[in-house]
Formats: structure tokens, C-alpha cells, sequence
């Protein structure tokens, strides 16, 4: 058993920053002129938005770096990142819709940018469901890799199917080229939302990768116990 | 590459004999278009509408059926491990798997697509020689995916369930650009968008296939 760092000053400092972002998403950023008080939503639909694709980025390095290295920690990051991608694209997914209703008056449009989140869900879902229907550690971590690389090859797909499909989703406002941008205390607001989310998937991240880890020690011993109830009748 | 050419011998020879995928796809595609009928019952102009999406959602689930078909084959009577112990390249044996996977799609599309067409009343002989660009730009794109998590469900304890739930969400760029350019065929438009969608199609049978190549060894490990 290693011995680990406490995660509690992480998980103080994604409580502290999840609530100034809470802070500044409701109370000190102003409200929008043509969508109103809805449009605070942006601050947390953006961002575990962006949340949904690192987890992805994740899964894909801990995919590579575990088919080159065969270490069972990078297995262990990868696991962890899609669970905590499928949380992320999860609020993405409820609150999109509640937002777009009293915009665009709809819940949902099959747009490329719509669907391809709705695709990166399937995915985490496929990962996952790969991941629970085969028994050994080794072949486990070796075959979700590949679906791993092969389904983060989607990613990319997801963030330039804005460019090549014609959508009704908003161009990217921040960096999305002129006329694009967000006044000054909606940034800041932003920024907190993507700070907080981020610190909150580190925390996931860590303590479920910990609990992997616990599993596969848990696998062992009960392997062994077996074994040796085996040699000993 | 002679490995893989052997590869395919092998599995179109079995194919031959047994005669269990390419019937299997026709007929299930078959049933899947006269289900999609009763489903929509579509007039004359709604035919033109949906006849992309029943061609695909035809050749993709019945697809789905020959891939895993195909994959359950190489599991049983450890067929998988005797190709393996061959020396040759692993990447081979996928290119001839996706070889002849692609065979069996194509074989069978020969005959469904064309029934779809005349069940829609929209065959055509130009709309059938414009369309072979994207049935087989958009049948790679398929198989590519497909014969890879084939072996990899093959692999898991769901076996040929967990094909679907792993294949679709992957081959949905394959499949919305496939029933683009089918529809762009078939209602006759211009052909500069068919060109981008068939781009679109090639540049994911290229992306899957260096992938595939790539990460197939791995899968058919130990």
C-alpha cells in the first residue's frame, strides 16, 4: 500500500473556487442585454464543456502513454478522466437545453456542435461499458486504450465540426475572430467557473484514480487468497 | 502485403463455403428497408427524402450483424490464434480482415441498394454509377472501424452487443457524410458539395485506417 498526499488541500481549493465562481457567475457578472439572467449559465455550460474535452485529451494520453509504457497507473488516469469526462459532458448535455429553450426556442437542434457532444457521450459510455465486460486487468487496460485513441480521434472532430459543418450554435466567443469577446467582469466570472471546474476535475480525477488503484489491490489479494485456498485443498 | 491478400483468400474462401455473411447482411438489410417502410410510409417526395437514410441505416446495421459475425468466426475453434501464430505482421492481418469485410459489405450492397432504389422508385442508372463513389468511400469508412471493434467486443464479455454501442458513436461522421452525398446523388445536385462530403468520407477511411493499422496489434496481443 503507498502511503498518499492528502487530496483535502485540493478539494478545499476546488470548494473555494467553485464558489467564487458561483459568486461571480450570479451576483458580480452583469446580465446580459439580449438573453437576461439565462445567459449565467454560460459561465458553467462553457466550461464543462471545455472540462468534457480535456477529459477526452486525458483519456487519449493516459491511452498512448499506457501502450508504451504498460504501466497500469496511465490505465488508471484514463479510467478516471472518462468518468469524470461522462460527469462533465453530463451538465453540458442538461444544461445546454435549458439554456437554448428560452433562446432559441428549442430544446434541442441536431446541429453538428449539439451532436457531436451528444456523440463524445456515447463515447465515454462505450469506454466505460468496454471497460466493465473484461475481467483481466491487463487485457482491460490494453483494449480500452485502443478504444481510447480510437474514440479521442472524435475529439478533434467535435471541436472543428464548428468550421466544417454549417451549425447553429454561436461561433466560439472568446478568440472566435472579430467581434467576438466578453466584457471584462464576464470574464472574470468565466475564468473563476473554468478555475473551479478544473481544480473539481483534478479532485475527481485523483480520488477516483486512488480507488482504482485500491481495486487493483483488492484484485490481487483476492487472486491470491484463491490461490492459496486452491494449493492448500 | 501478400500476407494480407492471403488473409483475404482465406476469408473469402470460408465465406464460400459456409455462405453465412453476405446472406446474412442482404436478407437482414432487406428487412430493415421493409421495416423502415412501414415505419415512415412515404409519398413520392418523401421517398427521395428518407431513401439516403434507409440505404445507410440498411448497410449499417446489417453491417453491424457481418462485422461481428465475422469476428465471432475468428473465436471460434481458436481460428484467431492460428492466424496468429503466422509470421507476419499484425497490421497485415487487419488489412485483410478490412479487405474482405469490405468485400462482403460491397457484395451484398450490390444487390440491397439498388432493391432500395427500386422499392423508392428512384432507380435510376445514372443515380446507381453516381453513387459508387460514396457507397465505397462511405463502405471502407465502415469496415475500417468496424473490423477492429469487432475483435475488440469479440474480446469482452458482452461479445456481439457491445459492437454497436462501441461502432455507431464512431462511425457517425462516416455515416452523416455518407447520406449526404447519397442524398446530393440522388435528388441530382451540384456536384462541388458531393465533392466536399466525399473528401469529408476519405479523410476518416484514411484517419481509421492508419489507426487501425497502428493500435491492431495490441487488440489481437496475447
Amino acid at each position: 500500500m503507498r502511503a498518499h498526499r492528502s487530496l483535502a488541500p485540493l478539494i478545499w481549493a476546488a470548494g473555494l473556487v467553485v464558489a467564487v465562481a458561483l459568486y461571480g457567475a450570479f451576483l458580480y457578472a452583469p446580465t446580459e442585454k439580449t438573453m437576461g439572467t439565462i445567459q449565467r449559465i454560460f459561465y458553467f455550460h462553457a466550461t464543462a464543456g471545455m472540462m468534457g474535452l480535456f477529459a477526452f485529451l486525458f483519456v487519449f494520453a493516459g491511452s498512448v502513454a499506457f501502450l508504451a509504457t504498460r504501466n497500469l497507473r496511465w490505465d488508471r488516469l484514463a479510467e478516471a478522466s472518462a468518468e469524470a469526462g461522462l460527469v462533465f459532458n453530463s451538465i453540458v448535455l442538461v444544461t445546454g437545453p435549458i439554456w437554448a429553450k428560452p433562446v432559441w426556442g428549442i430544446w434541442w437542434t441536431w446541429d453538428a456542435r449539439l451532436t457531436s457532444f451528444f456523440v463524445l457521450w456515447f463515447l465515454c459510455w462505450a469506454y466505460l461499458l468496454l471497460r466493465a465486460y473484461v475481467a483481466r486487468p491487463a487485457r482491460r487496460a490494453t483494449l480500452s486504450a485502443v478504444v481510447g485513441i480510437l474514440g479521442a480521434i472524435d475529439v478533434p472532430i467535435v471541436y472543428f465540426s464548428i468550421r466544417w459543418w454549417r451549425t447553429q450554435h454561436p461561433a466560439p466567443v472568446i478568440g472566435g475572430g472579430d467581434g467576438s469577446g466578453l466584457a471584462a467582469p464576464m470574464m472574470h466570472a468565466f475564468l473563476a467557473a473554468f478555475v473551479g471546474y478544473a481544480l473539481l476535475f483534478a479532485v475527481f480525477v485523483s480520488l477516483r484514480g486512488r480507488l482504482a488503484e485500491a481495486e487493483t489491490e483488492v484484485d490481487a489479494l483476492a487472486r491470491e487468497i484463491r490461490d492459496e485456498g486452491r494449493s492448500l485443498s | 502485403m501478400r500476407a494480407a491478400w492471403a488473409i483475404v483468400r482465406r476469408e473469402l474462401q470460408g465465406e464460400l463455403r459456409s455462405r453465412e455473411i453476405i446472406p446474412t447482411i442482404l436478407v437482414f438489410g432487406a428487412l430493415v428497408v421493409v421495416v423502415m417502410n412501414f415505419a415512415f410510409e412515404p409519398s413520392r417526395e418523401e421517398s427521395e427524402r428518407i431513401a439516403p437514410g434507409v440505404i445507410w441505416i440498411a448497410i449499417a446495421f446489417a453491417g453491424i450483424l457481418g462485422l461481428s459475425r465475422s469476428a465471432a468466426l475468428d473465436e471460434e475453434n481458436a481460428a484467431l490464434d492460428g492466424l496468429l501464430a503466422a509470421p507476419v505482421e499484425r497490421s497485415s492481418l487487419y488489412h485483410g480482415k478490412l479487405l474482405a469485410n469490405c468485400a462482403f459489405l460491397l457484395v451484398a450492397e450490390v444487390v440491397l441498394v439498388p432493391l432500395i432504389l427500386v422499392l423508392y422508385n428512384l432507380a435510376a442508372w445514372r443515380t446507381l454509377v453516381a453513387l459508387a463513389p460514396t457507397i465505397v468511400l462511405g463502405t471502407i469508412g465502415f469496415a475500417a472501424a468496424g473490423t477492429i471493434f469487432a475483435t475488440i467486443a469479440a474480446n469482452s464479455k458482452l461479445r456481439e452487443v457491445l459492437l454497436p454501442i462501441l461502432l455507431l458513436p464512431v462511425v457517425i461522421p462516416v455515416f452523416l457524410a455518407a447520406v449526404e452525398a447519397t442524398g446530393i446523388v440522388i435528388r441530382n445536385e451540384g456536384v462541388r458539395y458531393l465533392y466536399s462530403w466525399l473528401r469529408i468520407l476519405a479523410v476518416f477511411d484514411l484517419v481509421y485506417i492508419v489507426a487501425s493499422s497502428l493500435l491492431f496489434e495490441f487488440v489481437v496481443e496475447d
